[in-house]
């Protein structure tokens, strides 16, 4: 597998505060998790039959395409520790490609559920589903501004092989919407 | 990381469920989330603190899903 970097001074990569809110976002995230867990504890008949309404293969396709991009991220900084500004941006740019087919994916998931007449009150069940799905939704869309923001300022050479602290930085951010995304498929769509 | 993406899609579209099916798929999803740590978050070379923290995090996560999954099984049995 090929690795980031190695921090020199002992720190992960980026902007040591971008840690504390990565540290702070997966805490929001567990407890949304284990809220859901011992929710359908209490109600497993009824989350295991909304559970297969759910679109496995396109939650599934959404995994493999998050982790890609992530991989594609890891090239980036890679690249650019190597002063390779533009291929940098050209692997941020198709990791940003492969974040839009997440998004869409999504959104087709969220249209269809809509379209059949479930909202966040139909049950248990669906409040959660919909409710985490969005919220990480949401941090798919801000990873992409991050993102972008990164890959137009490594196109434009501001970042180099001595001073990429940006590119790392957007990086860590999005692996961690990759992390969050591996744990919340196969709690709500496949577990039961 | 994709292979056990794809053993968890089949798992869910084979229907399989119950406490050792579920063991293993958050086996595996500890052992994916632990890889994106390590290699691509780099935290396997920062210093150990880091990486402990996002460890011992998965690790209560993953534990308390398993904890809440066998609650709800032996209510039903």
């Amino acid at each position: 597998m090929t690795d980031v970097s190695t921090a020199d001074d002992g720190y992960p990569p980026g902007d040591f505060f971008i840690w504390i809110f990565i540290y702070a976002e997966l805490l929001v995230f567990g407890i949304f998790f284990l809220a859901y867990a011992f929710a359908r504890s209490q109600n497993v008949e009824l989350f295991n039959e909304s559970q297969l309404h759910l679109n496995r293969i396109s939650g599934a396709i959404n995994t493999l395409v998050l982790i890609t991009s992530s991989y594609f991220v890891v090239r980036a900084v890679a690249a650019i520790r190597e002063n390779r500004s533009s291929l940098c941006s050209n692997w941020l740019l198709a990791a940003i490609l492969l974040a839009s087919v997440f998004i869409i994916l999504k959104a087709y998931e969220f249209y269809s559920t809509y379209a059949d007449g479930i909202t966040l009150s139909t049950n248990t069940f669906y409040m959660f589903y919909l409710s985490m799905t969005f919220f990480h939704f949401m941090h798919v869309i801000l990873g992409m501004v991050i993102l972008t923001a990164v890959m137009l300022k490594a196109k434009k050479g501001g970042y180099s092989h001595d001073e990429y602290t940006g590119v790392e930085t957007g990086a860590s951010y999005w692996h961690m919407v990759d992390m969050v995304w591996i744990i919340l498929f196969p709690l709500v769509y496949v577990i039961r | 990381m994709i292979g056990l993406t794809l053993v968890v899609l089949a798992v869910g579209q084979a229907g399989l469920g119950g406490i050792w099916v579920v063991a293993l798929l958050l086996l595996s999803t500890l052992l994916k989330t632990q890889l994106v740590a390590d290699y691509f978050m780099a935290l396997k070379y920062s210093r150990p603190l880091w990486r402990i923290i996002i460890t011992v995090y998965l690790v209560i996560i993953v534990s308390m899903i398993g904890l809440a999954y066998w609650l709800g099984a032996s209510d039903i049995s």
